[in-house]
């Protein structure tokens, strides 16, 4: 590949969010760290904190979808950031204006942050790489290619229960095919380095070369199930239940539904996962879905945290990596080192110093327990 | 033309050099030019060298005698036979933007080719008099390459009626076929095979199922699936390919299969071949370099009518251009406006635009591929020829001859092309690009720039220093 | 450098409790607030110390500093935890050094959007010159005079108080 990957910026600070494949463990970790943080604001009265005040978060939805969109401007408004609607499903697009027009007016409304929410794979990508350097791009869904939010919250509500990926089993099941929310999901748990991603299926709804992605493939759940350590469901749309790839939902259902009878093949205490909504008695029965082993309403909870956690990390490595650029173009001294939290930190005028090395490694691992030399 | 010429201390061969690329190599030559042949060559500096001209000062400069042959200078260039291209989309008649029949045989001879065998998608399709008239009258006016037009197979290219092969044939149709766009009615098709065949009319066919792989656009393999874009599996051409390849047999209609994506497929078009079968086959140039891993990133400079596949696929097309299962290199020319790009990757239109680069890259390929020089030309000179069934050259092929038609064109082989590009689209990959590892990591010499080219004896591109 | 060792550090820490004790006393129902992380560890002594009832709360300001615009997100530790109720309730907001004061607005932004505190004390276990907003401790464990190209920092760990200059933290990284 000769394109420059948009995502990440030259020292590795994140300045879009578009897909999982290219993330390594540490970036994954430091957004869940992040995410961890969050989850405290959510829990209190004041659900709100001002690190986004004054920036606008626009929604740019080319497709609809209402869960997703709340979910992302909940986050925003959480961050005390404005937020701007665009609805393009039934707008000036569908006239026929191209996708770049309507980007080129978005950018004139000198928005801060796009998430982008689009039927073509490459979408967010692409407006990654056309719109102006300044405005940051979250990936809110692209086709079949990635739904990276989804997929740090499946990682985040995993973590929380297991505390850590080496050791678990995990087998996603349903329509492989044609799901971002799987790429993502699989991309994310390659890279932290899980024991076994298993993928089952019937193979019209697995994609081709499927194990170049780093998985085992099953043509038979209840096998892939035994030791189970996690199960992730896929949503079945419908139009896939009747036409050549699946014959029905009932015989979906009886193939690879996750009844209450190949659940008990899992681990006692697998973790039952679906980035919803779940169609009960195609994919998962009803009482699987709302029983003791299912985290699915929490996920919808964390989906705010991480969702929170990415805008205020990417929005706030730019402005840091934008300070050090200044204070380097000014000649300030001690503006040295890369950017990045710690990097940041020590890097302009008052905050000259800056974490004695402390912070840099993160902090709660910190044998020394040096305090931060931040201004106090 | 009525102009003489004479090329002075030209090479006429071409040699491949070890780090990759080719250098003019063999004796100089002096080529006579006079009534669009080639009247003599002969060894520079030798008596029966050039007559009348042995005071001329500095042979190397252009020096134009009233009454006498201009004399060009080839020292340190190669004078080859022209190339023809067996798929060229020339888009006249057409909406402007996207090139013309004017820019694209000009482009077509700063790549090489002096014949052009032109894509019956124009609009309208070349499926009545008055659009081979059109394209015939276009051409004298602003002579560029030589357009050889293919007849749509059925009426706009619809798959469904016949077109008036017969009469478009005699109006100067070398070929028939269905451009880009599959051909359901397997009927449809066997009709219009035993019809042409009734003609001698070769096909030029490309293999593709009207529904499997119908909205991929890309190669269904490992990139694609992480990629999540809806792919083109092999089986869309070898399906097809069969399917051609069998009613070949039935209809005894001579089959060109073009632009040959997978390995799959050239084992069945050299079963055919060993069968007996009227088979020949090519494969467009960009496919002999790239592969599915150039698209990652979701990148559309990539985005091809046929996909680039595995690399696996790859080494099986480089296998079979050397071995001559797959006959041809075509240019696969694609000429888009800037606009084409500007979203994002399934919704782009595909195609790479070819000519102003496919000197270079074809003196690429003997290293690449592990061939001579002159079996590479073979591949763009003589095989092309005898596809459509073109009266051969007088002579050796790829080597210029006393009596043949003065198609030919002058190229410096060592050379960047950092000149000025011809054709109407810019959408190339290989701008500015002078080595393959910048774009594939396969280190590749790609140098090569034609200076000049000539089509019937009638000086069409002058692109000297 | 100066090392403070941890023999006068408990002694400014001993001084911290004493100059608490009464308003502990007055009011049983107090809350202690430690900000992340040297604050915690300083508070976690006088909890202790002072036999607090309720449990001690820890601040995590990282989403409240002023300077998110210069150097992004600073690296969370994980969630605030306020085990119990702000509303009405005397705190005491505790914190290792207090320089700029920038820290302590934070910790108050954050802690007014848990809810609405009575009344706030500030007890610091070193306060330094460069105020650069309004804001004094009410209970002091040392006074330190640094100047501004130097650092004051609590090592937790050995309970010792480092004074040095900024430009040799590279070298005073790890033990």
């Amino acid at each position: 590949m000769s394109l420059r990957d948009p995502q990440l910026g030259p020292d590795g600070t994140l300045r879009h969010l578009l897909d999982l494949d290219r993330l390594d463990a540490a970036m994954l970790t430091r957004i869940l760290d992040t995410a961890e943080g969050f989850t405290g604001v959510n829990d209190r009265s004041i659900r709100k904190v001002p690190l986004l005040r004054g920036k606008t978060v626009a929604n740019l939805f080319f497709e609809n979808s209402t869960r997703t969109r709340t979910a992302f401007e909940l986050a925003a408004t959480r961050l005390s950031a404005d937020i701007l609607n665009v609805d393009l499903v039934t707008s000036s697009t569908t006239k026929g204006e191209s996708l770049l027009d309507t980007l080129r007016v978005l950018e004139a409304l000198q928005c801060d942050l796009f998430v982008v929410r689009h039927g073509d794979a490459g979408a967010a990508h692409f407006i990654a790489r056309q719109v102006d350097e300044a405005i940051v791009v979250v990936n809110g869904g692209d086709g079949r290619h990635g739904h990276p939010t989804q997929g740090l919250l499946d990682m985040f509500t995993i973590r929380r229960h297991k505390q850590r990926f080496d050791d678990l089993v995990v087998v996603v099941v349903g329509d492989i095919r044609h799901s971002r929310v799987a790429r993502s999901d699989i991309a994310a748990l390659v890279t932290l380095g899980v024991a076994e991603v298993r993928v089952a299926g019937p193979r019209t709804l697995l994609p081709a070369e499927v194990e170049s992605l780093g998985v085992r493939v099953f043509d038979d759940l209840d096998t892939a199930l035994v030791d189970a350590d996690v199960i992730m469901g896929l949503r079945l749309q419908k139009e896939r239940m009747s036409g050549a790839t699946v014959p029905s939902g009932a015989e979906f259902y009886r193939t690879f539904g996750l009844s209450p009878e190949r659940l008990s093949l899992a681990k006692p205490d697998a973790l039952v996962m679906h980035p919803g909504p779940t169609n009960r008695g195609v994919e998962i029965a009803a009482s699987v879905a709302d029983g003791p082993q299912s985290v699915i309403l929490e996920q919808v909870t964390w989906g705010i945290a991480i969702r929170m956690a990415v805008m205020s990390m990417i929005i706030g490595d730019r402005a840091s990596v934008a300070a050090v650029e200044a204070a380097g173009a000014a000649g300030a001294a001690g503006a040295a080192g890369p950017a990045g939290p710690a990097g940041a930190a020590r890097a302009a005028g008052d905050y000259a110093g800056g974490d004695a090395g402390g912070d840099a490694g993160g902090d709660a691992g910190d044998s020394v327990g040096h305090s931060t030399v931040f201004d106090r | 033309m009525n102009a003489a010429y004479v090329i002075r201390d030209v090479s006429l061969a071409l040699e491949a050099l070890d780090g990759g690329g080719c250098t003019a190599g063999g004796t100089l030559h002096d080529v006579h030019i006079a009534g669009g042949r080639i009247v003599r060559i002969a060894v520079a500096g030798s008596p029966a060298a050039g007559a009348g001209d042995a005071a001329a000062p500095d042979r190397s400069d252009d020096v134009d005698e009233p009454g006498k042959a201009t004399v060009i200078g080839g020292q340190g260039l190669v004078a080859l036979p022209g190339f023809t291209d067996l798929y060229g989309r020339l888009r006249e008649p057409g909406p402007s933007g996207r090139g013309s029949l004017a820019s694209e045989t000009r482009a077509a001879l700063a790549g090489g080719f002096t014949r052009v065998l032109c894509a019956p998608d124009t609009r309208p399709v070349i499926d009545d008099t008055a659009t081979v008239e059109l394209i015939r009258r276009r051409t004298s006016d602003s002579p560029g390459a030589a357009v050889l037009p293919m007849a749509a197979l059925t009426r706009g290219l619809d798959g469904r009626e016949l077109a008036p092969l017969a009469t478009l044939q005699g109006l100067g149709c070398v070929a028939a076929g269905q451009a880009d766009r599959p051909l359901e009615d397997t009927g449809v098709l066997l009709s219009a095979m035993q019809y042409a065949a009734s003609f001698d009319l070769p096909l030029v066919m490309t293999p593709r199922d009207a529904h499997l792989g119908a909205d991929g656009c890309a190669h269904d393999g490992a990139v694609a699936s992480r990629l999540g874009l809806p792919g083109v599996p092999v089986a869309a051409e070898t399906v097809a390919l069969a399917r051609l390849l069998e009613l070949t047999r039935e209809s005894g209609c001579r089959l060109h299969v073009s632009r040959l994506s997978s390995a799959r497929g050239v084992v069945l078009v050299a079963e055919a071949k060993a069968s007996g079968l009227p088979v020949t086959a090519d494969v467009g140039i960009h496919h002999l370099l790239f592969t599915e891993a150039e698209i990652d990133g979701f990148d559309a400079r990539y985005r091809a009518e046929v996909p680039f596949r595995s690399a696996t696929d790859r080494q099986a097309l480089r296998d079979a251009v050397r071995a001559g299962v797959i006959d041809a290199i075509c240019s696969d020319h694609a000429p888009l406006d800037g606009d084409a790009r500007l979203a994002p990757f399934p919704s782009c239109e595909p195609g790479l635009c070819a000519y102003d680069r496919f000197a270079s890259l074809l003196l690429a390929l003997p290293s690449l591929l592990g061939m001579p020089p002159s079996d590479v030309l073979e591949r763009v000179i003589d095989a092309p020829a005898r596809v459509l069934g073109l009266p051969a050259r007088e002579g050796a092929g790829t080597v210029l001859a006393e009596g043949m038609a003065a198609d030919l064109v002058l190229l410096d082989a060592s050379a960047d092309a950092d000149g000025p590009v011809f054709g109407a689209g810019r959408n190339t990959p290989l701008e500015g690009v002078f080595d393959l590892a910048e774009l594939t990591g396969e280190a590749a010499s790609l140098r090569g720039v034609v200076r000049l080219a000539m089509v019937g004896g009638d000086l069409r591109l002058d692109a000297r220093r | 450098m100066i090392l403070h060792d941890s023999e006068p550090v408990r002694d400014w820490l001993d001084a911290m409790a004493a100059a608490l004790r009464p308003l502990v006393a007055a009011d049983p129902g107090i809350g202690l607030v430690g900000i992340r992380r040297g604050g915690v560890d300083v508070a976690r002594h006088l909890h202790a110390a002072l036999g607090i009832e309720l449990p001690l709360a820890e601040l995590d300001v990282a989403f409240y500093r002023d300077d998110f615009d210069r150097v992004g997100l600073h690296p969370v530790v994980g969630p605030s935890d306020v085990p119990f109720d702000l509303d009405e309730r005397h705190l005491v907001l505790v914190d290792d050094v207090l320089g700029t004061g920038r820290t302590v607005r934070a910790a108050m932004n954050e802690l007014f959007d848990h809810g609405r505190p009575a009344r706030i004390t500030l007890a610091v276990l070193v306060e330094r010159r460069g105020h650069e907003l309004p804001i004094r401790a009410d209970v002091v464990g040392r006074e330190i005079d640094a100047r501004d190209d130097e650092y004051v920092e609590l090592d937790a760990a050995t309970m010792t108080v480092r004074v040095g200059r900024r430009d040799e933290l590279s070298a005073v990284t790890s033990p």
